[in-house]
């Protein structure tokens, strides 16, 4: 999904139902001389620490020893002067100074280094963002800090319940990298210029995308390298892993028409659906590689009579029944002639469709002709019997993770909520408030729970969001 | 899932303080309602289906429905109004060779299309200088001898008149020389699927096509010594390409707007369209 940046990032304040770890919940309190110093809590780079503080002029002082090893950063202590590198960044702290050097240049701070008890202390915020680490702090006190978190973040998948690939997409093309859910630490994967977006395969080890000419390319998370698995470059509009992670399907052709399966060990290729109906979509394969769901999109029908004078404008365009309708598929070779199943007709537009792993349902946000009529979720089965499963909030949007349904939709004014749905059941619960600036929420079972807001990632870390991604 | 069973007690709300807040308007809980009509242009239907499909997802209400039938069809249903974007293969907003341009029309770039001139597979020429190509489509030259070819009779297939192709192929190959209109060595088609056919089936054939449809059963030729691929397109050497455009009454706003800003963004251009082997725009600096 596409994400717009806020071009200011907004200082995200977490209201917190549950009770929260304040950054300021004093543990220790150690007389030193003139100044308090106390153990405080704070997250650095995802992991739960204490750090030595003091409050002066509204400033919070921090051990730079403390802070230099929690971040990661290395050290060079000479008489006066401490050295601290991170990020290449260099910064340099004098005892009693209050001026530090940043990569060289003079940066003032208001209150001066000081030693206490034979440690150097230093104000917090400024020097995490001399070394280019990241500070923010949430309404429930939490005080986030991390080394490097990744920028400019377009989309974001997840590859298991600890790791997601983060996509940046720029005007010459797109970056991918892996990273760590809980520390933010990532990894940019080398894959050739000009591929297609990266389908994760269901075992969380790889994933395929398609290169600038059309071959099939597989990477590796443990080793980094991409393998050609494909001879065929024809267009392939969209790829699917099939449930053990062994083959991959996709959509062929620039019109989607052909469902074909690759073995990528023999790179052989087998059509599987070659009906000649033009514009399939969203395609979901049963787990045991038998069933198949898709959209099929009809385009309107023209007439123009091109005998005439261009300036007559003799077209007429009929769009009737172009709404895109639900197909199963499904392999059976004792029937002659098999054919795909239409399993809707309705005239709604119908977008977030899955299928139940063994596609004995599909679902959908169906979305009525009526402008101000709710969007809801649908489900329909094998018998072709349409059913509502959601129907008290418009949905914004939908998906669907470990057999659940998770829907973002409007809240109560300035709000957005979000809900999980047992399709057996057609139970939901509500799980979040959000503010009206979440734009996706990206669920992984297992996984934290993950929203985009103005552009940046949020994980749900025991009742806190974190931010992930600047 | 584990982690709710914590969140039990209360939902989390994310309230923002900063005020100064911008751009929002992507917002899968986009307000923007409205329905987009898009006709024209067969060889940028597949484009359009797709990013409409993906702008679907982030615009749950907009519905966009779409339709082909040849580039002249677009920008004469937007002047109709019946459609309220009409995809084309040239810029309609300015004269082009056959068709004069569409008065209040506004053209958006959406891709960047390379075209190649195709021959059969007999033949052995395989590369032919602007100079040639005009002989050749206007039936000055009918030997492929005379072009560096093996003694026999030229057929000249060509799109019939509204075709895009055509258009961009007489414009950017051609220099806007004419093409013959009849004989027994000239044929005309209708569609880029019966030129595909009718190039690789009649022996000695010459004709042209979006690159990304030449097959293996037919040669594209170099032109002035230049091979039609993606990349010399972009270094700026292969010189028949053209730009597909969306045009619109006057300026667009609302959900027409928005979706061709989704077309043009660098997601799309960098991400579906590649896969649909179009050329980004900008890739052509």
């Amino acid at each position: 999904m596409l994400l717009k940046k806020a071009s200011i990032v907004s200082v995200l304040a977490l209201a917190v139902g549950v009770s929260a770890v304040g950054a300021a919940s004093a543990a220790t309190v150690t007389k030193a001389s003139a100044v308090q110093v106390s153990d405080s809590t704070y997250i650095v780079n995802g992991i739960s620490v204490n750090l030595k503080t003091f409050f002066e002029k509204n400033k919070t002082i921090v051990s730079v020893r403390d802070l230099g090893v929690s971040l990661g950063a290395s050290f060079q202590v000479t008489k006066d002067t401490i050295q601290l590198k991170l990020n290449s960044h260099t910064v340099e702290l004098k005892l009693n100074s209050n001026v530090i050097n940043v990569d060289g240049a003079e940066q003032q701070l208001t209150v001066p280094v000081k030693s206490v008890a034979g440690t150097t202390y230093v104000e917090l915020k400024a020097s995490v963002e001399a070394l280019g680490a990241h500070f923010a702090k949430d309404a429930s006190g939490t005080t986030w800090i991390d080394a490097n978190l990744l920028a400019n973040v377009d989309q974001i998948q997840w590859v298991d319940a600890t790791r997601f690939i983060a996509s940046q997409e720029n005007e010459s093309g797109r970056a991918d990298f892996l990273v760590d859910a809980q520390t933010g630490k990532y990894k940019q994967l080398r894959i050739s210029e000009g591929a297609s977006e990266l389908v994760v395969a269901p075992n969380g080890e790889k994933a395929a995308y398609t290169s600038a000419s059309g071959e099939i390319y597989v990477i590796s998370f443990g080793a980094y390298n991409a393998a050609q698995v494909s001879e065929d470059n024809s267009i392939k509009t969209e790829l699917v892993w099939s449930a053990d992670s062994s083959s991959i399907y996709f959509l062929q052709g620039d019109k989607g028409s052909v469902i074909a399966k690759l073995d990528p060990r023999t790179k052989g290729i087998t059509k599987i659906v070659d009906d000649k109906v033009d514009y399939k979509a969203n395609l979901e394969v049963s787990t045991d590689g038998k069933s198949f769901t898709y959209t099929v999109t009809k385009p309107g029908a023209v007439v123009a009579d091109s005998s005439k004078p261009v300036e007559s404008d003799d077209v007429a365009i009929d769009m009737k029944g172009t709404e895109p309708q639900i197909y199963l598929f499904t392999v059976d070779p004792s029937v002659k002639d098999n054919k795909a199943v239409k399993l809707t007709s309705t005239a709604d537009d119908k977008v977030f469709i899955h299928a139940s792993p063994d596609t004995s349902s599909v679902s959908y946000v169906s979305i009525s002709n009526d402008d101000d009529a709710k969007s809801i979720l649908n489900t329909v089965g094998k018998d072709a019997v349409v059913k509502t499963l959601f129907k008290e909030k418009d949905v914004y949007q939908a998906t669907l993770s470990g057999g659940k349904w998770y829907l973002l939709t409007e809240g109560s004014g300035t709000n957005n909520f979000v809900y999980s749905l047992d399709p057996a059941t057609g139970a939901a619960v509500q799980l979040y408030t959000l503010s009206d600036s979440v734009t996706e929420i990206v669920v992984k079972e297992g996984a934290p729970f993950a929203v985009i807001n103005n552009g940046r990632v949020f994980l749900d870390i025991n009742g806190h969001w974190k931010p992930t991604s600047l | 899932m584990k982690l709710f069973k914590t969140l039990s007690v209360a939902a989390m709300a994310i309230a923002l303080v900063a005020t100064s807040i911008t751009g929002s308007t992507a917002s899968a809980a986009s307000s923007l309602k409205g329905k987009i009509v898009v006709n024209g242009s067969s060889a940028l239907l597949p484009l359009t289906l797709q990013a409409a499909n993906e702008f679907k997802k982030l615009n749950p209400k907009v519905k966009i429905s779409a339709s082909a039938a040849g580039s002249i069809t677009g920008p004469q249903s937007v002047r109709k109004g019946i459609a309220d974007i009409g995809a084309v293969d040239w810029d309609a907003s300015q004269d082009v060779p056959g068709f004069k341009k569409f008065d209040g029309q506004v053209a958006h770039k959406v891709a960047v299309i390379p075209f190649a001139a195709v021959v059969n597979k007999n033949v052995t020429a395989d590369n032919l200088t602007t100079k040639q190509l005009q002989d050749i489509f206007s039936g000055k030259v009918k030997n492929w001898k005379d072009v560096g070819g093996e003694d026999a009779d030229i057929i000249v297939v060509n799109r019939a008149f509204g075709s895009g192709t055509r258009v961009n192929f007489q414009m950017k190959a051609l220099q806007g020389t004419d093409f013959i209109s009849k004989g027994d060595n000239y044929k005309e088609v209708k569609s880029s699927g019966d030129m595909k056919t009718a190039v690789e089936t009649t022996p000695n054939a010459i004709g042209y096509m979006d690159l990304v449809y030449v097959t293996s059963k037919m040669k594209a030729v170099k032109i002035n010594n230049i091979a039609p691929t993606e990349a010399n397109v972009i270094n700026g050497t292969y010189k028949v390409w053209g730009y597909g455009y969306y045009m619109t009454k006057g300026e667009p706003d609302g959900a027409v707007k928005a979706f061709i800003e989704y077309i043009q963004s660098s997601k799309f251009q960098n991400g579906s369209l590649k896969k649909l082997k179009f050329i980004p725009i900008s890739a052509i600096k």
